[in-house]
């Protein structure tokens, strides 16, 4: 039986491609917890953070055809990762059901649910909230996919240069945020 | 937080980033995004609703389709269901192929790899949208049923006396003229066209020339480049409607068309229960001043977007469109595709063969320089899937697993002939065995030849078929089919164990490759279309994924080379056979790029092909990716001429225009010399 978990990436992506569920599970396993992360902090809801991820490795199961023969899957899930969750902000702006998003704002856990005691990492994820949707998903992009400036620029269509600034302006106005909260 | 330090310094800025990593350590992952869960999830989608969306777009996307083989139909369910739609079809049979007639034949049900054959039909048309609505809910009922394994059968209505009524056949009378060719030379300048399918048949791309101009997909945008200076000039940027996804360009004669898809919101009950509706849409640009780009003109269409070809001016556009199996009778529009805002008329729908379906092929014709003139359309109802476009005719393919007359894999085919703008229905029929991409179906002097790799799918126990099944057994097939689309021809059991990984057929002669541990490269004489035979059998280690004629008797495979265990792939591998003895294939040079693990050679309009130049180029990945061009010289081999190592993963084109190169890559465009590959200028979009 061919082992999964120890296959390339460039053979579980072949066999993938053929239709075998496994080695397509395989892939997923090594990124999936930082999928969620990434849709977490730029949707900032719990649900559309897991709607996301979940619309985003059924579409790349079904679409698998397209990725280019054994390019980067990682690069391949947070393309189509990204693009769910910007029509999911999209949507919601339409919706303006924001009051919803509030009420589940990552951080706040829900009635059942305990509080963790890591005041310091509620105090980031809030800071991280109050960022625009840009500064979010460039900041998700540098931290949860590991993305340089020229990559996040091609996922968000601006120049390295700009991205570059941009993060820097929203690294600063989280510290300042945290600063101030601390 | 307690020092304060420059805001922006890099060493800060680090730290947030790892402040902000570290919040996240413990985010709890909801169970239905673990990995076995959506394993799960992969699995009951399959099943029930396996005719949708994923086959169609493997195989929608250019050669990118391929793979859609082998171990997948392990997984879906099979009822006895699957024997009595067998018992059924083959009474329909058309016309006895010649396989039943095969001593060797046994009774259904029997366990080695059959091929048995539907059957060619004509193609008719719908009665009403009441025909097509029944047959979208016995497609449903069939996989609800399939899906609970239930005790009965659910054969109930599918009686599959097919009926063959009212489409005539046609004949082969309409030759039209050429399109163009590999290269062209308007405006007086030799430049590149997008490697194509067939040649004479025009393709769309991400990034198109027509001698003067580029015209590159940009993300949302269009961007229009001049070339004419030593510097490139952005000449202007047209933006697509919000929302919406531009595919593919086309430029010819001052036009150009713009392919994209839109998704439309509609609103549930409720505001939540919404859906999207995919719209494939052309808007055609007058060029002829490239600065002031000008639209005049625009066709939409349901579905989303298939593929677009171009023969004698006129565009032909595809699309596919899934219909919603759960809409009420009276909802026309959510089963009934659209062109241009009205639902196609039932007398332009071809009905599937087997009464179920829910798939279309929606294709529509329009007058590059008049898109809103005289205008055909017509809905293939029941596949949707590959689509091979020769000179003459459409053929829209989609593999079937499982559910069908037979216990191996099958390849649906429906065939439309198009000419000068015209579509009509000429027939459909089923062979065994799917096809690896668009090279593995060929049409020649009105004969349509296909090598498809036959995957037995029967024999297994009712239920859910186990996850961990045994590879299913394999072999490979060559047909060749009259225009009537009936078997005239057949090969049938090469390579047992193997599977087709790369065909190209020239004239006469098809040549294939099978892959398990070696690389069988086998060549066949089709010259005598009832008795194709095999010539030659080359077996070398590895494998090539496409195959290119590189000028007299040589054929040119891009591939991977592998270690012998047949596991490991050693790098890129670049063969040249030498073809002039059909039945003595050698292969005469190769070159591994050692390091790269695979290449985009998948797609074949990624592939910059020219072999009056000695050149050829494509993109190879390994820890990163490189666009590289090759030139070959019997005695030396292959040269590596230029490489690029690219900025990121999104698809890179290789073009020239005269005696400039043009390297385009995302928002990037490189020129360079065409001649030594010296870099002139760049711009970024």
């Amino acid at each position: 039986m061919y082992d999964h978990e120890k296959g390339t990436e460039a053979d579980l992506i072949r066999r993938a491609k053929r239709g075998d569920v496994k080695a397509f599970s395989g892939l997923y396993s090594k990124i999936y917890v930082d999928l969620y992360k990434f849709a977490l902090y730029t949707t900032k809801h719990k649900q559309d953070a897991e709607d996301a991820v979940s619309e985003t490795v059924m579409t790349a199961w079904e679409k698998l055809g397209q990725l280019k023969k054994e390019e980067s899957f990682r690069s391949w899930m947070f393309t189509i990762l990204n693009n769910q969750c910007r029509k999911i902000l999209k949507k919601r702006k339409q919706e303006a059901v924001l009051e919803l998003a509030d009420r589940e704002r990552i951080g706040i856990r829900g009635e059942n649910g305990d509080e963790p005691d890591h005041a310091e990492i509620q105090d980031v994820r809030a800071a991280f909230g109050t960022l625009d949707e840009e500064e979010r998903m460039i900041l998700a992009f540098s931290v949860f996919a590991g993305y340089q400036s020229e990559e996040i620029g091609r996922m968000l269509e601006c120049s390295p240069g700009t991205v570059r600034s941009k993060k820097s302006r929203a690294l600063g106005k989280l510290r300042r945020i945290l600063e101030n909260a601390g | 937080m307690e020092e304060k330090k420059n805001l922006n310094s890099e060493a800060e800025e680090k730290k947030v980033e790892d402040f902000l990593s570290e919040s996240a350590k413990d985010t709890e992952i909801p169970d239905s995004l673990l990995p076995g869960e959506i394993e799960k999830k992969i699995l009951e989608k399959e099943r029930i609703r396996k005719k949708r969306r994923r086959r169609h777009i493997l195989a929608g996307t250019a050669a990118a389709g391929v793979c859609l083989v082998a171990g997948i139909s392990g997984y879906f369910l099979i009822t006895d269901h699957t024997r009595e739609m067998r018992n059924e079809t083959s009474e329909q049979s058309a016309s006895a192929s010649s396989e039943e007639a095969n001593p060797e034949e046994t009774g259904p049900g029997e366990s080695s790899v059959t091929s048995r054959i539907l059957g060619a039909d004509l193609l008719t048309t719908a009665e009403d949208y009441n025909e097509i609505y029944d047959y979208i809910q016995a497609e449903k009922e069939y996989w609800e049923n399939a899906a609970s394994a239930a005790e009965e059968s659910a054969a109930d209505g599918s009686s599959a006396d097919s009926s063959t009524g009212n489409a005539e056949a046609r004949s082969f009378d309409s030759s039209g003229a050429d399109a163009g060719s590999a290269s062209g030379n308007a405006y007086g300048t030799e430049y590149s066209d997008t490697n194509v399918r067939e040649e004479g048949v025009g393709e769309g791309d991400i990034a198109k020339t027509d001698g003067k101009n580029l015209y590159i997909v940009n993300g949302e945008k269009i961007d229009i480049v001049g070339t004419g200076q030593t510097e490139m000039e952005h000449l202007a940027q047209i933006e697509t409607e919000e929302g919406s996804y531009p595919s593919e360009v086309y430029a010819q004669d001052g036009y150009l068309a713009v392919v994209y898809t839109k998704s439309e919101y509609s609103d549930g009950e409720n505001g939540y229960d919404g859906y999207y509706r995919d719209y494939t849409c052309a808007d055609v640009y007058d060029v002829s001043d490239p600065e002031e780009p000008e639209k005049i003109g625009e066709i939409t269409q349901s579905g989303y977007f298939n593929t677009m070809r171009i023969r004698g001016g006129y565009v032909y556009l595809l699309s596919s469109f899934y219909a919603d199996t759960g809409a009420a009778r009276e909802n026309q529009s959510a089963y009934i595709p659209e062109v241009q805002g009205k639902l196609i008329s039932t007398d332009c729908i071809y009905m599937p063969q087997g009464r179920m379906g829910n798939s279309y092929t929606v294709i529509s014709s329009f007058d590059l320089d008049d898109p809103d003139g005289r205008t055909d359309s017509k809905a293939v109802f029941g596949n949707t899937g590959l689509c091979y476009v020769s000179t003459e005719n459409i053929y829209i393919t989609e593999s079937i697993y499982g559910e069908s007359d037979s216990d191996v894999n099958q390849t649906s085919i429906r065939k439309v002939s198009y000419g000068d703008g015209k579509l009509e229905g000429v027939g459909q029929t089923k062979v065994s065995g799917t096809l690896n991409d668009s090279f593995s179906i060929d049409e020649y002097n009105g004969y349509l030849r296909l090598v498809t790799t036959v995957t037995k799918t029967a024999g297994q126990a009712r239920g859910v078929v186990p996850l961990f099944a045994p590879e299913p057994s394999e072999s490979n097939s060559l047909y060749v089919l009259d225009e009537n689309l009936e078997i005239v021809g057949e090969i049938r059991n090469l390579a047992a164990g193997e599977s087709v990984y790369s065909a190209r057929f020239l004239g006469e002669t098809g040549y294939f490759v099978t892959f398990r541990q070696v690389d069988p490269l086998f060549s066949v004489d089709l010259s005598d279309p009832a008795a194709p035979k095999i010539l030659g059998e080359l077996k070398i280690p590895g494998f090539s994924e496409y195959l290119h004629p590189y000028g007299d008797g040589l054929l040119l495979g891009i591939g991977m080379d592998v270690d012998e265990s047949g596991v490991t792939t050693e790098g890129v591998k670049l063969s040249m056979f030498d073809i002039s003895d059909p039945s003595d294939v050698r292969e005469v040079q190769k070159y591994v790029l050692e390091d790269m693990y695979g290449t985009d050679v998948y797609d074949y309009r990624s592939v910059f092909a020219d072999v009056e130049k000695n050149l050829f180029g494509f993109t190879a990945y390994g820890s990163s990716q490189k666009y590289c061009i090759f030139s070959y010289d019997e005695n030396s081999g292959f040269r590596q001429e230029f490489e690029r190592t690219l900025g990121g993963y999104g698809s890179t084109r290789g073009l020239y225009i005269g005696d400039r190169f043009y390297l385009v890559s995302g928002n990037t465009i490189e020129e360079y010399a065409l001649d030594g590959f010296e870099k002139v200028d760049d711009l970024v979009l």
